[in-house]
Parts: C-alpha cells; sequence; structure tokens
C-alpha cells in the first residue's frame, strides 16, 4: 500500500514539473529579460543625472519624464505571476507612451514639409488610400489608447498617480493622453460605463478641476457624434455653407406677393385695376396732352394710350418681382429697391423693356435727354396703322394664371378642403344629370357614377383651359367682346383645338353640336344636352369606364394656389401668420441656444438662416404635395401617404433638415427632442472643425446681401453660394489623414506602430539576415555593408 | 487500487495533453495565418523605377523576386538621417517585404505541405515552418502600423505602403539644427525606449516564444 501511495506521489510530482517545465523556462526568460533591463534603467538613471540643469523650457520637461520614468517603475518587480506580470506590462505600455511623446519634443535633423502638397497635382497617388489608411490607424490608436487607459487605471489601483503625472506633464507639453483622446475611448465604448466612472474619477482624483471634466465630458458627447458621423457619412452632408432655397418656392412667393397688387375691378368685366394702373391713372392726362399735341385724332390716341398702359404694366410687374424676390429671399427693403432700380437702369432683364423703361423715366442711371422718350415713340408711329403692342407673355400667363384660380374657393366643412365655387358646383350639376341619365338607360350605378364623375372632371378641363384664355385676353386689358376681346379669343382657341382633342371628344358626348351654348348658367346650358348623352351611352366601351384623370395643368396650378393661400405677411414684406411665428422661434431657438453654448458670429447667422429657409422650403414642398392630392379629389389620408412618400425620398441636406426641424412633428417645436439633435448638430459642424467650409458671401456670390452685420431679417437667404468642391472636401480630409499618419509615423529613422510604440524593424527582420539572396530556409545573405549608405 | 492509480496516471497526463492541446492550436491557427501563394498581378505606379527595372516588361515574379531580396535589406538598413529626409524608404521597404514573403511561402511551398501533412503527430520541416511563422509576424507587425491586418491581400498592402511612401516623399525636405543638449536626451530617450521594448516584447511574446519552441 505505501509503495502505491509512493508510485503515486512520484508520478505526481514527476506530472507537474514536466507541466511546469516549460512556464518556468518562460519565466525565467522574462526574469532575466528583467535582470538586464533593471541594469540598463540604473546605467541610464546615472546618465540622466549626469545632464546639466537646462534652461529651456522643452529640455525641462524632458528630465521632468526622467524623474518620473524611476515613480512609475516603483512597483516593478520580476515576479512571475499572472498578476504582476500584468501589472508589469502595463507599467511597460505607459512608459513607452509616455516617452514616445516626450521624443516628440526633441527636434529632427530633417523633416519633410508635407502642408504644402496638393495631393490632386500627384499622379501616382490614390487620394482615396491615403484616406483609408488614415481611418485605420485612427481606429487602431483609439484601441491602443484604451488599452493605456486601462493600464492607467491598473497602475493607480496599484499606487502610482500616472492621472497625475499625466496631469503634471501635459502642463510642461507632454500629454501622455489628452483629454480629447480619452473622450474618444469613452465614446467609443459608450456601453462600459464603469469605464466612465473610473477614468472620471480618477481624474478627479488626480486634481482635474470641474471645468476639465466638463471638458472632457462635452468632448465624449463630440466624439461620440463624430464617430456616428462617420459610420453615416453618407446620411449626413451637414456642412456650414449657405444652402440655395427651392427656387419653384421664391418664384411662386415673389409671384404672388407681386399679383396680390393688381386687382379685377368687378365680376362683370373683370377688367385689370390695381397699382401700376393706378400709378398709370396720375401720369395718363399729361401723355393724353402729348398724344393730342402729336396730332393723332382721338381713336388715334386711344390705342397708343392703350399701348403705353400695357408697356407700362410689363414695366411695374417686372421691375416689382424683381423687388419682391430680394425680400422673398430675406433682404431689406433698402436692398429690394436697390435692386430694382438696378434692374431698370440696365434696362429690364430679357423682357424687351428698356425704351418703354426710359420713356416712363424709370432709368435712373441717364439724363432725362439721353433717354428715348414718348416724342421718340410718337415720330416713329404711323397713325393709320398703329402697331400693337403686346403685352409681357410672362406676366400676362402669370395673371390669367391667377384670374382663373380666383374662380375657384377651398370649402372645409368635412376637413377634406374640397375646392368650391361656382364652376364646382356646374361640374357638380353635370355629374349628377349624367349619373341620372345613365342609370336611367340602364348602366349600372358603379359604372354610372364613372361616366358622372368622368363628364364632371372633362368639363372642369375644359372650363380651365378655355378660362385660361380668356382671362388672358381680359388682363392684356381687352373687354370680352369685340375682335381681341375675350369671347373671341375663346372661340379662336377652341376652333384651333383638333377634332380628335379630348375637348372636342367630350364635347360631342354631352351637347348637341346644333346647341348654341354659351354656358350661361341662367339658362343651365352648361348641363348635357339629352340626345347627346342617349347617343354616347349607346357607343360605350370599355375605354369609356377608366376614371379620367384631372388635367395636370389644371391641378397644379389649384395645387400652388391653394398652398399659397396660407401664406401671409406683414408690412415688410415677410412671412407672417403661424408659419411667420414658427420661423421667429427657429431663428431665436438656433441663436439663443448657440450663444448659450459659447457659439456666435456668422457661422450661427448662416445656420440659422439655413434653417429658416430649409424649414419654408419643406413646408412649402410638402403642402403642395399634399394639396396636389386633395386638389385632385382625394382624401388627407392619401394626401399624408404623398408626403411621406416624398419625404422618404429627400436627399442631400433636406434629410438633415427636415430630421432636425420636423423630426415626427408636422409643425417645428422647440421641444426637448429638436435641442438634443440641434446640439448635435452645433457641436459637429462648429467644434469639430467644419468651419473651414465656410463660404464667403460675397466672394461666393457676388449678388447676396451685403450686409457686415447680420439682421435677423436675413432669414431666407439668397442661396447660389457655393459648396465646398469635392476636392476641397477631400483636401480637409486628406490634411486629418496626414496629421493621424504623421502622429503615427515617427518621422525619424524606425517606423512606429500606431501606439507609438517602435515596431522594431530589428524585431520584424530578426528572422531575416540582412542580405541579398535567399537561402533554402527561407533566411537571407547578407548584403555586404559597403552598398548600404548611412 | 490498480484501477485507481490507473485512472490517476490517465488524469495527469491527460492534463499535459491540455496544454500540448492549446499550443497546437495556437500552431494551426499560425499556419493558417500564414496564407497562400499567388503571384501579385499589380504592381503600384512608380515600383519598377525603384526596384526590378528590368523585370518591367514581363512582370517576370522570379525575375522580381531576385532582385527585392537584396533591395529591401539595403533599404531596411539604411541609417536614421536617410529615412528622416527619405521617409518613403522604410515604407518603400515594407511593400517590398510583401514580395520577400510570398516568394518565401512559395520556396517552401513543400516543406509546408509536408509538415501540414504530418502535423500534429509529426514535426517534420517544423524549423522552415516555424520560419514562415516568423516572417508573417513580422509581415503583421509592418502592416498593423499603417492599420492594416493580414486579411488584407499582398497587393492592398503593397498598394498602401507604396502610395503612402510617395506621398511622404513629396514633401519639401526641411533642415535644422538640433542642439546637443537635444541630441543628448534623444540618445537617453531611445535608450529608454529600446530597454522598454526589449522586456516588453519578451513578455508579449511568450505565447510566439512557445510556439518557436515547440516547433525547434
Amino acid at each position: 500500500m505505501i509503495k502505491i501511495i509512493y508510485f503515486i506521489l512520484s508520478l505526481f510530482l514527476f506530472t507537474i514539473s514536466f507541466i511546469n517545465q516549460g512556464s518556468a523556462e518562460i519565466c525565467k526568460n522574462i526574469q532575466d529579460a528583467y535582470k538586464d533591463f533593471d541594469s540598463d534603467i540604473k546605467k541610464l538613471n546615472k546618465k540622466v543625472n549626469k545632464t546639466k540643469n537646462p534652461n529651456d523650457p522643452n529640455l525641462q520637461a524632458i528630465d521632468e519624464a526622467f524623474v518620473q520614468i524611476n515613480q512609475i517603475l516603483s512597483v516593478a518587480n520580476p515576479s512571475c505571476d499572472k498578476k504582476n506580470l500584468d501589472l508589469l506590462e502595463s507599467n511597460l505600455n505607459f512608459l513607452s507612451a509616455m516617452i514616445d511623446k516626450t521624443s516628440k519634443l526633441i527636434p529632427n535633423e530633417y523633416e519633410k514639409d508635407l502642408s504644402k502638397i496638393d495631393i490632386s497635382q500627384i499622379k501616382e497617388v490614390d487620394p482615396q488610400i491615403i484616406t483609408e489608411i488614415s481611418s485605420s490607424m485612427k481606429l487602431r490608436r483609439t484601441d491602443n489608447q484604451q488599452t493605456l487607459l486601462e493600464d492607467m487605471i491598473v497602475l493607480k489601483e496599484n499606487g502610482v498617480d500616472v492621472f497625475k503625472i499625466n496631469s503634471d506633464l501635459n502642463k510642461k507639453g507632454i500629454s501622455i493622453i489628452s483629454n480629447e483622446e480619452i473622450s474618444e475611448v469613452i465614446s467609443k465604448n459608450a456601453d462600459d460605463k464603469k469605464l466612465k466612472s473610473d477614468i472620471i474619477k480618477e481624474l478627479k482624483l488626480s486634481g482635474a478641476t470641474s471645468d476639465e471634466i466638463l471638458q472632457l465630458e462635452k468632448g465624449i458627447q463630440l466624439a461620440s457624434i463624430q464617430s456616428e458621423k462617420n459610420l453615416k457619412s453618407e446620411d449626413n452632408p451637414i456642412k456650414i455653407e449657405r444652402v440655395k432655397p427651392s427656387e419653384k418656392r421664391i418664384d411662386s412667393i415673389t409671384t404672388l406677393k407681386t399679383l396680390s397688387l393688381l386687382k379685377i375691378n368687378n365680376a362683370d368685366d373683370r377688367q385689370p385695376t390695381g397699382v401700376p394702373y393706378e400709378e398709370f391713372s396720375k401720369i395718363e392726362n399729361e401723355l393724353s396732352s402729348q398724344i393730342k399735341a402729336a396730332g393723332f385724332n382721338q381713336e388715334q390716341s386711344k390705342q397708343v394710350m392703350f399701348n403705353l398702359r400695357t408697356k407700362y404694366v410689363d414695366v411695374w410687374f417686372h421691375a416689382r418681382e424683381v423687388y419682391e424676390k430680394v425680400l422673398t429671399n430675406g433682404g431689406t427693403i433698402e436692398q429690394a429697391v436697390s435692386a430694382e432700380r438696378d434692374w431698370l437702369n440696365q434696362g429690364g432683364g430679357n423682357f424687351g423693356l428698356k425704351k418703354w423703361i426710359d420713356l416712363f423715366n424709370k432709368n435712373t442711371s441717364t439724363t432725362i435727354e439721353q433717354r428715348y422718350s414718348l416724342k421718340d415713340y410718337l415720330n416713329e408711329l404711323n397713325p393709320n396703322q398703329i402697331k400693337v403692342e403686346l403685352a409681357s407673355a410672362d406676366r400676362i400667363a402669370k395673371e390669367a394664371q391667377a384670374r382663373v384660380l380666383s374662380y375657384f374657393t377651398v370649402e372645409d366643412p368635412t376637413g377634406e378642403r374640397r375646392s368650391a365655387g361656382k364652376i364646382v358646383d356646374e361640374a357638380k350639376a353635370i355629374s349628377n344629370k349624367v349619373k341620372e341619365s345613365a342609370i336611367k338607360y340602364g348602366i349600372n350605378a358603379s359604372k354610372a357614377e364613372i361616366l358622372a364623375s368622368n363628364a364632371a372632371m372633362s368639363y372642369l378641363n375644359t372650363w380651365y383651359a378655355g378660362t385660361l384664355v380668356s382671362e388672358a385676353q381680359l388682363a392684356k386689358g381687352y373687354t370680352w367682346e369685340g375682335v381681341n376681346g375675350a369671347d373671341q379669343a375663346v372661340m379662336n382657341w377652341y376652333n384651333s383645338l383638333a377634332e380628335d382633342s379630348e375637348i372636342k371628344k367630350w364635347d360631342a358626348r354631352l351637347y348637341n353640336p346644333s346647341d348654341d351654348n354659351d354656358f350661361n348658367d341662367d339658362e343651365l346650358d352648361y348641363l348635357p344636352n339629352d340626345e347627346a348623352l342617349q347617343k354616347w351611352f349607346s357607343k360605350l366601351n370599355d375605354s369609356d369606364f377608366t376614371k379620367l384623370n384631372p388635367s395636370d395643368q389644371r391641378i397644379n396650378s389649384e395645387a400652388l394656389a391653394r398652398t399659397l393661400s396660407y401664406l401671409k405677411f406683414n408690412d415688410q414684406g415677410n412671412i407672417a401668420g403661424d408659419l411667420g411665428k414658427e420661423v421667429e422661434e427657429i431663428q431665436k431657438s438656433i441663436i439663443d441656444y448657440a450663444t448659450s453654448q459659447g457659439i456666435k458670429g456668422k457661422e450661427i447667422e448662416i445656420i440659422s438662416t439655413n434653417a429658416v429657409k430649409r424649414y419654408l422650403d419643406i413646408w412649402f414642398e410638402g403642402t403642395l404635395i399634399s394639396e396636389t392630392e386633395l386638389a385632385k379629389g382625394n382624401t388627407w389620408k392619401e394626401a399624408d401617404a404623398a408626403v411621406d412618400k416624398w419625404a422618404n425620398s429627400l436627399t442631400g441636406d433636406m434629410v438633415v433638415w427636415a430630421n432636425l426641424l420636423y423630426g415626427d412633428n408636422e409643425r417645428f417645436k422647440a421641444d426637448d427632442q429638436f435641442f438634443t439633435k440641434l446640439s448635435n448638430y452645433l457641436l459637429v459642424d462648429l467644434e469639430l472643425g467644419k468651419t473651414k467650409s465656410l463660404a464667403d458671401p460675397k466672394k461666393d456670390n457676388p449678388n447676396s446681401i451685403s450686409k457686415n452685420t447680420w439682421n435677423p431679417k436675413d432669414a431666407i437667404g439668397t442661396g447660389n453660394f457655393k459648396g465646398l468642391s469635392a476636392a476641397e472636401a477631400l483636401g480637409s480630409n486628406l490634411s486629418a489623414a496626414v496629421k493621424e499618419i504623421q502622429a503615427s509615423l515617427n518621422s525619424g529613422a524606425v517606423i512606429r506602430g500606431a501606439d507609438g510604440s517602435a515596431i522594431s524593424v530589428e524585431a520584424a527582420l530578426s528572422s531575416m539576415p540582412a542580405g541579398g539572396k535567399i537561402n533554402p530556409d527561407g533566411t537571407l545573405e547578407p548584403v555586404p555593408s559597403t552598398t548600404v549608405n548611412p | 487500487m490498480k484501477k485507481l492509480s490507473f485512472y490517476i496516471i490517465y488524469f495527469f497526463f491527460n492534463t499535459a495533453g491540455f496544454a500540448n492541446e492549446k499550443l497546437i492550436k495556437s500552431i494551426d491557427l499560425k499556419i493558417q495565418e500564414l496564407g497562400e501563394y499567388s503571384e501579385i498581378k499589380n504592381y503600384p505606379t512608380g515600383f519598377f523605377e525603384v526596384v526590378a527595372k528590368h523585370c518591367e516588361e514581363n512582370k517576370d515574379f522570379k525575375c522580381i523576386t531576385a532582385d527585392v531580396a537584396g533591395k529591401m535589406s539595403a533599404m531596411f538598413n539604411r541609417g536614421e538621417t536617410y529615412n528622416q529626409s527619405n521617409p518613403e524608404n522604410q515604407l518603400y521597404a515594407m511593400a517590398l517585404f510583401e514580395i520577400f514573403y510570398l516568394s518565401n511561402l512559395n520556396n517552401n511551398k513543400y516543406y509546408l505541405t509536408k509538415f501540414k501533412s504530418g502535423w500534429p503527430k509529426e514535426k517534420e520541416f517544423s524549423k522552415q515552418v516555424s520560419n514562415l511563422i516568423k516572417l508573417n509576424e513580422s509581415r503583421r507587425k509592418m502592416r498593423e502600423t499603417v492599420g492594416l491586418s493580414l486579411s488584407n491581400s499582398p497587393e492592398e498592402a503593397m498598394n498602401a505602403y507604396w502610395n503612402l511612401g510617395t506621398f511622404l516623399s513629396k514633401g519639401t525636405l526641411q533642415k535644422q539644427k538640433v542642439s546637443k543638449e537635444y541630441q543628448e536626451k534623444k540618445n537617453i530617450l531611445d535608450s529608454y525606449n529600446n530597454s522598454i521594448s526589449k522586456l516588453k516584447s519578451t513578455i508579449q511574446n511568450q505565447e510566439l516564444e512557445e510556439i518557436y519552441d515547440y516547433l525547434k
């Protein structure tokens, strides 16, 4: 029995010794290496002690680092237990980082200055690769910094206050790990609450002030945003540069404001009145006297006066649009007046109005004598054949559209914003009659409904197209009657239509060709003719039961009018009402918040102006889409779906602004969600060095508003500011890339890893004696030393 | 009782087996990381201006390899002053190391295949395999300096080194006088750094040393 126990015991000891043989050898290696290290450090300490006390602050800082080396090593020992090895490794990692950062105080004899390199000019270099390398290096650097921080915590727990050492050396210009780097590590490990609290606790204990801790917290937020931004760089194209507002919004509002100064005198003759006509009436007597004095008879004078009125209104209309556009873009009245004056002095753009501008003395850049005058005009005229001056086609098209839309109103008893008005009632009556007749004819109710709806739709489409013609003629100043009258113009238009046009086809379906309809509502002759209907029903085929769409022209025009009807303006021409209040609140919220964060100046002016531009752009486009659906007779549900689809298709900076200003709300709300997003937005763009992308408004757009200080009224912006070119943007990234590379590669002889520790080329080549040919075992034959220049 | 002692013996020997198993797994991984040999097809712009000019036309890998080894070694052996004023030197050398490694992998294909066929029961040609692992570890360290890993292809790595090297070479050389005091401090800092790196490397390379020992 004893023999057996003895045997087992011997076996046990043998086995243990067998297992531990390897680890013992490793421990011996480590202990030997430690012994050498300890001896080296002692020798180096002696060398350090021999150096003189320097006056140079950098040299003093380096000496201070030497002193700290020994303090850090005070807890190091060669014991092979795992805990101690971990502590020793932490020790060496921290020392390595400290020495690396200390070395940076020592200048290199040779350096390559990369600051003036334009990478786009280097054919052999792919900028994308350089940027990718830099990103990879940065990721690796953050990983190494995390290890360094963890090592620092271990060292602190073991009695070496490395946080204080870091803080003290930092004050002398040796930043072993900066607050920014600490922030990056914490934000990268956002879920590791312990890491954050441990680090902040240690920083506080090492004497960090509350302000420094606050800065660190802010840095964590910044790093976290930056990291998110890097991940979603495609989706987050925010730049601090002026955005160009939606041209459609600016032009539509400009025209709306201009047209609002034109009126229609009454429901019967619908003659144009309003500001330009009133202005013209004030000079009419003087003009009349001159015309009479030139020998024109009454009839001829009437035609001349008609021409002059037409051109006066043209000049007024287009000049006013210039003025209103500046205001719509956020300019001041002074700027608007100045822009209008410039436009007049330069001859009125491409509308061919130069001589009329002169004639009405609107060109202030020349003397009256130099200008084309009424006298010149009258001299050119042949009294027996006075040429009719055509009104500006652009003005008439806009005016006619507005006049047609004045027949429509919007009724909202059911909340569905249905189109209303006399013409809509007539369409309903037509629909009812067609439905009733169809059912009576034997067509089933659902099919009769389609026929009725199509008939009403075709009536509205035809009415819209025809009325546009008559209103254009009335806007020109003609009456209903006469060769140039509105009625004749409609007849001419109708006759010009092809026989197989949709309008004529529907005319034949609903009315008897022999009827002389003037669509007089007193006579109810707009109602379909029974005979015509019977004839139509007898020839029905499948295609007749396809639902007819409203004309795009009518719906687009109606939707635009409905959208614009929401807008209200104050005396200064700025948007008022609910939308105006929201715009003010957006500006105020952004400016107040930015000011509270210490951010001010041009960046905030641009951001708040951009915010307002985009808020209005998004509101305008979204409302136009929903009103288009409602004008078609669709429901709010369908309108909302169309808006959602559009919102999901947004691209570029619109996505960011829609998210920031609207979020999940239908309108702007200065709530917590907004301020959180705003905080991220401001921090990302202003504090992460994007200010470079600020465009100089004057440089980029000579027509931009030239104010030295920002006026809150400058809310809607002038657009046309150039963004950064792709090359510039890449240049900015590259500059960061170069910094990253330079931070990671020692510009000296030894290539260093991202953590700053040397990748020992010696170690790398340990398996490879320097040489010129490959040996069978994979090693190299040495290169003769004479071939290698030092 | 005989039965009991058998179990005890089995237990002890099996424990020793666990230690080896872990090491074998580590070696398996290292062998896997060696990768497969494939010739470089596309060389970075300007490559043949630096090395193997006479091989540019047919881009014969053997021709290039023969030139690369000597050139690379010479480049790695350049002094500090040269590297400061020619920062592309070491990066180009690292690019050449990729070719050097591939040629080693190719030259040792036979040994590696034989080793794999007998491994882990036998360790035939383990010295050659150990050398390859050492080279690959060097390759890993070099790649890590520019944020690459062993998962990147040799062509990607070469492109990265070469582009970065060419980019750095375009800077304007500036010379400045470094005072004796600074030079003295620098020497001390370098010495500290070398001592620290040596000890750190000994601790961190324990596993590798075990592998190399095992493959002796």
